[in-house]
């Protein structure tokens, strides 16, 4: 019997029931596509952790080892079972033999045990290591196309002339080809003192790799080396230690995209409590006779209780088998960007995950109006109103229980417990300020004096008896926050992203330029250059506090342990502002003064008059703050952090760089007639990165924008659902009013402004909270210049309210035009 | 001579499909009733009077057959010029109130009358309430009145516009028989009072004896009127 009578309500109620399996299915989909994604591709990288690193230990410097570095990893491999290879890598310019074409390339040395792990895959399938000798080059074939070369062709690296020996398809640690300035280039060590290619002040990353035998765990070996370690610029890690550049890219990715399920999921379940109280509000003098034939609550419980496992169960699969398809979605729009070795199967602990996550936000989210049958009474039958709204201590409970489940899930997925918090202690403020703004606005709604007809029905009609306006409008006000809100930060990012890319940035930077031939370089490219004098140095203390490099490296931004590129000139930049101190230098201060840019100094708590240590090549040099900048634009322009006057660094050890737009026509002859008058000049052409990052950044906007289109469509769902909850009051109203003799049109323009009150309402306070919302996260969380975007604000307000009114006129519509009498008898039944 | 008909209905016939079985519950019904007349409408329970009473207040549009009101032809109007109709030449009492939830008794009441544009509204409503009793209930909302105290709310409702005619459906079919007579007293006491047509479905015999005219329904026919 119950099958049949759970089979007849779901038949009975075809919109709601459909809106509530949809809320379900959109509150998995989300947290579904993106588990399973993050289990796939965290699965690629640590499957393959070792052969990422190629070695079990990893120590890194952007200086040659110190020596006791150099000491301890000498002895480890004189141990005999420990092996150790060096590598070094840098960019360099490459050119043809006849000096007609040149290209800047990645160069790695490698010593002959690379790789530990993993393979270098060549072309012809041939050993990597049996193909690299002396004099000869391993090249990518983008080296070989875009210099119109073949194998067996020699071009000159540095000075030296070497012969293209084969070709590398991918290598182990470096999986993934998008931020790369140019084409790979191996070189056997042997060749390295004779390239004579790094040299004091070249930016050379050093390395040593080592293979541990079974019986020493890494974790032993990487603490050993630590303690010989000069913290401030080496850096040991073992192979599951080192995260990859990619992996902290994609926890931050699937982090934000995260947030968006978890609110979608949220919103779906607010959805879906809303939708289950209206259903069974409809349903009071059907269950008020049930009990008053003698069914007892419980078997009126299980109905429900079963009609909403089934909805449950149906809609966690469907949303489940959606969320797997769009999880190959996800990998489609970032490809290129996740482990080429990443391999989509259903991850099934995701799965299980999601199954339970669904279960149980259904149970949870129904378990409030299911629990509220009980208080149905049969006196409903004869007293035309319903119970109190009092909490029972076990609704209390399922009200606590839901606030435990959804702190929970944000901490387990989020990770992390600080930004978990706040996003709960968030979300926690934002419902209590919908909820007194609702209070407030009907509280002095109710006390407008009217005298329109029109627009007191309006009022009125927010009042109905059982029409819950005040959770209506908190449904909506929250609802409607959080889609503006998820609109403007995608938007805000998504401008982040294309202001640091516009037209006219300059494509070509020229880097080791020396001090005389900065003219001579400015007439031959024929047009005006700033040079940007470098100065490389670490900062060592700040007000004689040192700097500790190991509690700097787990900052999320940036760090103050790497080393600075400093600069000296007297003038601010045309897109600088001073924001403390009267000028970019105090000419009263002397010599020792540093002039500060914002974002470094909030990172490291850096204030006006404190004094910076500097090391220089060994070189200390101590200066007092005597202003800070910021930058009036985001953008791909040069910038220092910190800017000395001239006189200071004039002197130091420096290189000069400059940055500059060349057309692609003109760019070959210019690269070639630069690298043979001034050879000590790099060349790098960034025409293919700034494509490539470009391309990328638009796939993560394209990823979010999709995600974020789940939590809208639950908002908008959520927005139907609530007005669909008031139809049958809002019908029997249009009855009544036609009988009496109101024109179409009267109906009409109650029902609008009454939907129009309600829209406007929550979407103008939505508005300005999702503004508060994602001013917030986009100047403290990203760290990017926050946009209002008035227009599209308005646009939204717009939407939101036209929507609110579509939806509740679509409800009353038929009952325009048809005759009253089908609906009284109808009506009159209730 | 007679007066002209106020409702004039020919030939109606209406009829319900439920699972290709075919209810007629009006088969070719015709009546007439003259202005200022005291109607009743009988019949045993299912006998289509609500239909009846539906189709001539032109709630409900018959399947072939016209209604005129006052000479005009009814069944061809839309629901917008019905509108004007059904606000001041109408009034409805039904048998279960229907009045407007989200407004008081002396909301409801004035409600048609504002629809009119008539400024005094606020104070006949007072007036209407006062004189059946009800003055000092009139800021409750419906759910809070008994049914007959409602009833009486949607009485004057019905007779603040000063309507030419009264359709009447079982006024008193939810209330017990002490309210119930009062209740018809009351609309027999406007009738005469406003000079009003009066058109009442009812079971009670008594009512029906004061009737100018009765009407019996069965199986779809009508027998014609047995005057008093
Ligand atoms: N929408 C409908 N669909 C199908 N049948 C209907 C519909 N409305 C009315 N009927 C049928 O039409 C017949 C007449 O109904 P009506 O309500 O007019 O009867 P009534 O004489 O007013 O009865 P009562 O005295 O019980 O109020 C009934 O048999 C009823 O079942
Ligand atoms: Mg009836």
């Amino acid at each position: 019997m119950l099958p049949r009578l759970i089979l007849r309500e779901l038949r009975q109620n075809r919109q709601q029931t459909t809106v509530l399996f949809l809320c379900i299915v959109l509150a998995v989909v989300g947290l579904t596509a993106l588990g399973g994604f993050q289990a796939n591709v965290r699965d690629a990288m640590l499957r393959d952790a070792r052969q990422l690193h190629a070695a079990d230990i990893i120590v890194r410097s952007s200086f040659p080892f110190l020596a006791p570095m150099e000491d301890k990893l000498r002895a480890y491999a004189s141990r005999g079972d420990v092996d150790v290879t060096r590598v070094w890598e840098f960019y360099t310019v490459v050119r043809t033999m006849d000096e007609s074409a040149s290209l800047l390339s990645a160069v790695k040395i490698v010593e002959p045990g690379y790789p530990f792990y993993g393979q270098v895959q060549l072309a012809s399938g041939n050993k990597f290591q049996t193909v690299l000798a002396p004099g000869e080059i391993i090249v990518e074939q983008s080296l070989l196309d875009r210099l119109g070369l073949e194998i067996g062709s020699r071009i000159f690296l540095g000075n030296t002339a070497m012969t293209i020996r084969a070709v590398v398809v991918s290598e182990p640690d470096r999986p993934v080809t998008v931020f790369t300035l140019g084409p790979r280039i191996f070189v056997a060590a042997s060749d390295r003192g004779r390239l004579g290619l790094i040299t004091q002040g070249s930016r050379v990353r050093y390395k040593a790799l080592l293979r541990l035998p079974e019986n020493l765990s890494p974790e032993t070996v990487q603490k050993d080396l630590w303690e010989t370690a000069d913290a401030a610029q080496e850096r040991v890690d073992t192979f599951r230690s080192a995260d990859s550049r990619l992996k902290r890219f994609f926890d931050n990715l699937l982090f934000f995209l995260k947030l968006v399920g978890i609110f979608t999921l949220l919103l779906a379940g607010i959805g879906i409590h809303s939708v289950l109280s209206a259903l069974l509000r409809t349903r009071i003098k059907s269950m008020a006779i049930m009990k008053a034939l003698g069914a007892p609550t419980a078997f009126i419980l299980r109905l429900y209780l079963g009609l909403v496992l089934f909805l449950g169960a149906t809609g966690t699969i469907a949303g489940i088998a959606v969320g797997l398809m769009l999880q190959e979605t996800l990998a489609r729009l970032l490809i290129d960007l996740i482990p080429a070795e990443t391999t989509f199967r259903i991850a099934w602990d995701a799965v299980a995950e999601s199954f339970l996550i669904g279960l149980l936000a259904v149970t949870l989210f129904a378990a409030r109006p299911l629990l509220n049958l009980r208080r149905f009474k049969p006196a409903a039958l004869f007293r035309h109103e319903t119970a109190s709204g009092r909490l029972r201590p076990a609704e209390g409970l399922t009200v606590v229980l839901t606030a435990l489940f959804f702190i929970g899930l944000v901490l387990w997925h989020l990770e992390d417990l600080r930004t978990g918090g706040y996003f709960v202690g968030g979300i926690l403020v934002l419902i209590a300020i919908v909820f007194a703004i609702s209070r407030f606005f009907l509280a002095s709604l109710k006390r407008l004096p009217t005298r329109h007809l029109i627009v007191r029905q309006a009022i009125r009609g927010l009042f109905r008896p059982r029409n819950a306006t005040q959770p209506i409008l908190v449904t909506l006000t929250a609802s409607l926050t959080i889609i503006y809100a998820l609109f403007l930060i995608e938007s805000n990012l998504d401008r982040a992203f294309v202001d640091a890319y516009p037209e006219d940035i300059p494509n070509i930077f020229l880097v080791d330029i020396q001090r005389h031939q900065t003219d001579a370089l400015a007439q031959m490219v024929d047009q005006p250059l700033t040079f940007y004098p470098v100065v490389r140095a670490k900062l060592v203390a700040i007000n004689g506090q040192a700097i500790d490099p190991r509690r700097e490296r787990r900052r999320k931004s940036d760090n103050l342990a790497r080393p600075f590129n400093l600069t000296y000139r007297q003038h601010l930049l045309d897109d600088e502002k001073i924001i403390r101190g009267e000028a970019l230098f105090d000419d009263t201060a002397g010599k020792f003064q540093v002039s500060v840019l914002e974002r470094i100094a909030t990172i490291g708590n850096i204030r006006m008059g404190d004094r910076l240590r500097f090391k220089i090549q060994g070189v200390p040099l101590e200066a007092t703050v005597t202003s800070i900048r910021t930058r009036i634009r985001e953008g791909l322009q040069p910038f220092f952090y910190f800017v000395f006057p001239e006189a200071t660094l004039e002197a130091a050890p420096q290189t000069i760089f400059t940055a500059m737009r060349a057309d692609s026509d003109r760019l070959a002859a210019l690269q070639n007639q630069i690298v043979k008058t001034f050879p000590n000049i790099t060349i790098l052409d960034a025409r293919q990165t700034i494509r490539q990052v470009a391309g990328a950044l638009e796939r993560f906007s394209r990823a979010i924008r999709f995600f974020t289109l789940f939590s809208i469509a639950a908002g908008i769902l959520l927005v139907i659902s609530s007005i669909v909850a008031t139809r049958a009051a809002r019908v029997r109203e249009a009855v009544y009013y036609k009988i009496l003799g109101a024109r179409g049109r009267f109906v009409f323009y109650v029902f609008s402004l009454e939907n129009i009150l309600l829209g406007a309402a929550s979407a103008v306070a939505g508005l300005v909270l999702a503004h508060l919302i994602s001013w917030v996260v986009c100047t403290r969380y990203f760290d990017i210049p926050y946009m209002g975007y008035g227009m599209a604000s308005l646009a939204g307000l717009l939407f939101g309210i036209l929507t609110v009114l579509a939806v509740g006129l679509g409800a009353s519509r038929t009952i325009m035009r048809r005759r009253p009498a089908q609906f009284l008898r109808t009506h009159a039944a209730e | 001579m007679t007066p002209r008909p106020i409702i004039e209905a020919r030939q109606l016939t209406k009829s319900y499909t439920i699972d290709d079985r075919r209810i007629q519950v009006l088969d070719d019904v015709s009546l007439s009733i003259r202005a200022g007349e005291f109607a009743v409408i009988q019949g045993s329970s299912g006998s289509g009077k609500s239909t009846l009473l539906s189709v001539l207040s032109g709630l409900d549009r018959p399947d072939s057959g016209t209604v005129r009101i006052q000479s005009q032809d009814i069944t061809t109007l839309n629901e917008d010029d019905l509108a004007p109709l059904r606000n001041r030449t109408f009034g409805f009492v039904f048998q279960s109130f229907h009045l407007v939830p989200s407004l008081s008794a002396h909301e409801n009441v004035m409600f048609p009358a504002e629809l009119n544009h008539n400024p005094k509204a606020a104070d006949e409503a007072n007036k209407l309430l006062e004189r059946v009793g009800l003055g000092m209930r009139s800021r409750n909302m419906p759910h809070q009145l008994s049914g007959g105290e409602q009833q009486r709310v949607a009485i004057c409702r019905a007779l603040i516009n000063r309507p030419a005619i009264i359709f009447a459906d079982e006024p008193t079919g939810n209330l017990d028989s002490r309210s119930g007579q009062a209740i018809l007293e009351l609309l027999l006491e406007f009738q005469r009072e406003y000079d009003t047509t009066l058109l009442m479905v009812t079971h009670n015999p008594a009512i029906a004896q004061q009737a100018d005219s009765r009407f019996q329904l069965a199986d779809g026919l009508l027998t014609p009127p047995m005057a008093n």
